[in-house]
C-alpha cells in the first residue's frame, strides 16, 4: 500500500504522558504503525486505556507525539487543510449545553466555513439522517446520551468530510440506537467515506469494518483483514467415523482437508456447495456421518487471543515486561516481528 | 467568520450563565441605590451619584470577568468540548480570539445596560449626565479589555482559580505601577528601582484608564488622553492575545 495515497499514516509513533507530579513518563503508545486507505472502514480495537483515544487525538493534532511520524491527507495532524476533510465524533461527547441542537450545528457549520445556503441545507439533511429533526430546537442539556451521540454524529458529518473518526460511536446506546448508528455507518461507508472506528463492540465492528487493528497496552498487536475472516467463516467441518481409503485420498484430491481426531475424521470443506458431494462420498464409503458445522474464527476470538494476557490500563512497558516474563518461563527472548501493516508487535505465547 | 462564530457562542454562553445575570443584577442594584442615597448627601449629591455610578460600572464588569470569564476556557478543556471545536479547521489563536471577543461583547452589553441605568439614576436625582461621564465609562471599558486579555492569557495555561488570582493581582499592581517606582526611589535601592522599572514596563499601566476623579470633580480631560489610553489598550491586549495563542498552541488536550 503506497504511503502517498493513504488517508492516514502512522509510522513508529511513540507517546508518553507524565501523570501528576510523577517524574517518570508513562508510555501510552509504543511504535504504532498503520495506514488508512481511501474508502475503507478501519476499526481500532482495544480495551480501556489501550491507547485508542490517544491515537485519535494525535491524528487530529490535539496532542503531540514523542517520536515517529503521522500524516493525514499528506499533511501534518491539526493542519487546516487536513481538518477541513475530517469529521470527528469524540467518546462520551459533551457539547455546549446552553445551545439547542440546531444552534450547535449552526456553530459547527460556521467553523467549517459553510456558506449560509449550504449551512441550512446540510443542517436539515444531517438532522434527518440521524433522526433528530424533532429535537433540534431543544437545549443540549436536556438530551439523553443517545441523543447526544446522534447530534455528535450530525456535527461530524455536517461538512461532508472524506474521513470520519468515530470514537466509540455505539457507547451508551440502546440496541435500537446501536442498530441505527450501525446503519448510518454502513451508509456512509457505501458512499465511499473513509471511516476510522474505535470501538469495544466487536460484533458491530465485524459487521461494518474492512480491517481491524488490535491495540493492547499501547502496542499494535495485529491488523486483521475482516473480509478474509468472513471468507474463512464459510468453511464447513464435517465429522464422520469409519472413513477409510480410497475415500480419504479421493476427498483430499478434491481439495478438502482430512484429518484424524481420535476415532473420527474431520473433513474441512472450503466451498459450501461441495458439502452434499462430500456427504455422499462419506455415505458411499460406508462411514457414519457425525456432525456438519461451519468453522469460524470470530474477531472476538482473535481479539481475546491478542489481548487476553493484558489487564486494562497496562501500558507498553507493563506489556513488554509481562511478555518478557512469559518468555523467560519458556526460555526464549522477546520476539519482535513485522506485523501486517509493518508495525512491530510482541507475540505472547498462549 | 470562525472567530465571530466562537465569539457569538461565548457571548451566548456568558449571557445565559446564571453568574452573569446575578452580577449584572447586583450592578444595576448598586446604581439604583445611588438614587436612594442621594438625599442623604448634603451638598455633594452630584459627586456622590457620579462617583458611585462610574465606580459600579467598573467594579461589576471586573467581577463578570473574574466569575464568568476565568472558567470559560478551562470548562471547555475539562468537559472536552474543546476537542470538538479544535477538530474543525480552527486555529488555537482563532479560538482564543473568539473567546476574547465573546467576553468583550458581553462586557459591552453590560456597559451599555449599566450606562443606561446610570443615566436614569442621574435623571432621577437631577444630576447632569455629562459627556465626560461617557469618556470615563469608555476608558473603563478599554481597561476591562486589557484585563480580559490578561485573563485569556492566564487561562491558556492554568486553572480558573489561579487565573482569577493572577488577573486580580495584575489588576491591583497595574493600578500601582507609578507608585511602585516612586516607592523604589524613596528606598534608594538601585536594584529595587531597576526591578520596579521592569515591572512598570511589563505590567499594564491601568491608571491610564482612570479618569473618574477628574470627571467627578469637573476637571477637564483631554481627548488626546482618551485616544492615547485607547491605543495603549488595543496594542497591549493584542500582544497578550498573540502570546496566549502561542502558549495555547503548545497545550495538549488529553
Amino acid at each position: 500500500m503506497g504511503g502517498s495515497l493513504s488517508i492516514v499514516r502512522f509510522a513508529s509513533v511513540d507517546k508518553s504522558y507524565r501523570s501528576g507530579f510523577a517524574l517518570r513518563k508513562k508510555a501510552v503508545l509504543y511504535d504504532i504503525s498503520f495506514q488508512l486507505e481511501p474508502g475503507e472502514v478501519f476499526a481500532y480495537l482495544g480495551h480501556n486505556g489501550a491507547g485508542k483515544s490517544t491515537s485519535v487525538k494525535a491524528m487530529l493534532g490535539l496532542i503531540g507525539i514523542d517520536a515517529g511520524h503521522i500524516e493525514i491527507f499528506g499533511t501534518r495532524p491539526g493542519s487546516r487543510d487536513a481538518l477541513r476533510r475530517v469529521g470527528y465524533l469524540p467518546e462520551n461527547p459533551y457539547f455546549y449545553d446552553h445551545l439547542t441542537g440546531e444552534e450547535f450545528l449552526q456553530l459547527v457549520a460556521q467553523l467549517c466555513d459553510l456558506d449560509r445556503a449550504t449551512r441550512r441545507r446540510r443542517i436539515d439533511e444531517v438532522l434527518e439522517r440521524v433522526g433528530m429533526e424533532t429535537n433540534a430546537g431543544q437545549r443540549l442539556r436536556g438530551y439523553s446520551k443517545g441523543m447526544l451521540q446522534r447530534i455528535g454524529l450530525a456535527q461530524a458529518i455536517l461538512h461532508d468530510p472524506e474521513l470520519l473518526i468515530l470514537d466509540e460511536p455505539m457507547g451508551g446506546l440502546d440496541p435500537l440506537g446501536r442498530a441505527q448508528m450501525r446503519r448510518i455507518i454502513e451508509e456512509l461507508a457505501a458512499q465511499g467515506k473513509t471511516i476510522f472506528l474505535c470501538s469495544h463492540i466487536l460484533a458491530d465492528v465485524e459487521a461494518v469494518a474492512d480491517r481491524a487493528a488490535i491495540l493492547s497496552g499501547g502496542l499494535l498487536r495485529r491488523v486483521v483483514d475482516l473480509h478474509e475472516l468472513r471468507i474463512q467463516g464459510r468453511r464447513i467441518q464435517i465429522e464422520c467415523r469409519g472413513l477409510v481409503e480410497p475415500a480419504i485420498g479421493h476427498l483430499r484430491r478434491l481439495g478438502h482437508d482430512v484429518t484424524l481426531h481420535g476415532e473420527s475424521h474431520h473433513i474441512v470443506v472450503h466451498d459450501q456447495s461441495a458439502v452434499p458431494e462430500v456427504v455422499a462420498q462419506i455415505d458411499g464409503a460406508g462411514a457414519r456421518l457425525l456432525n456438519v458445522q461451519p468453522v469460524r474464527r470470530s474477531l472476538e476470538e482473535i481479539f481475546l487471543e491478542e489481548v487476553g494476557h493484558v489487564q486494562p490500563g497496562q501500558g507498553p512497558d507493563d506489556v513488554r515486561s509481562t511478555v518478557s516474563s512469559l518468555l523467560e518461563a519458556v526460555g526464549e527472548s522477546t520476539p519482535v516481528h513485522e506485523s501486517g501493516q509493518g508495525s512491530k508487535s510482541v507475540e505472547i505465547p498462549s | 467568520m470562525r472567530v465571530i462564530a466562537i465569539a457569538q457562542n461565548s457571548f451566548r454562553e456568558a449571557v445565559r450563565d446564571k453568574v452573569f445575570v446575578i452580577v449584572a443584577a447586583f450592578g444595576l442594584l448598586m446604581i439604583a441605590s445611588s438614587v436612594i442615597m442621594s438625599p442623604l448627601t448634603v451638598g455633594a449629591r452630584e459627586k456622590i451619584v457620579a462617583d458611585m455610578g462610574l465606580s459600579t460600572v467598573s467594579m461589576f464588569s471586573m467581577l463578570v470577568i473574574l466569575f464568568v470569564g476565568s472558567g470559560m476556557v478551562y470548562k471547555e478543556i475539562d468537559k472536552r468540548t474543546i476537542t470538538v471545536i479544535l477538530s474543525k479547521p480552527v486555529s488555537r489563536l482563532e479560538y482564543m480570539l473568539g473567546k476574547f471577543f465573546g467576553l468583550a461583547a458581553t462586557l459591552a452589553t453590560m456597559f451599555v445596560a449599566m450606562t443606561g441605568l446610570f443615566w436614569c439614576a442621574c435623571a432621577l436625582t437631577q444630576v447632569d449626565f455629562e459627556a465626560a461621564f461617557l469618556g470615563s465609562i469608555f476608558l473603563s471599558y478599554m481597561e476591562m479589555l486589557v484585563v480580559t486579555a490578561l485573563m485569556i492569557l492566564f487561562s491558556s495555561f492554568t486553572t480558573p482559580v489561579l487565573t482569577s488570582l493572577f488577573t486580580l493581582a495584575v489588576y491591583v499592581v497595574g493600578h500601582l505601577v507609578r507608585d511602585l517606582e516612586s516607592f523604589a526611589l524613596v528606598t534608594g535601592s538601585e536594584a529595587l528601582f531597576s526591578a520596579m522599572r521592569v515591572f512598570k514596563t511589563v505590567l499594564p499601566n491601568l491608571d491610564l484608564f482612570n479618569i473618574r476623579n477628574a470627571v467627578v470633580h469637573g476637571f477637564p480631560v483631554a481627548a488626546s488622553q482618551i485616544l492615547w489610553a485607547s491605543a495603549y489598550a488595543v496594542v497591549y491586549a493584542g500582544i497578550l492575545l498573540v502570546l496566549s495563542g502561542l502558549i495555547f498552541r503548545r497545550r495538549e488536550f488529553r
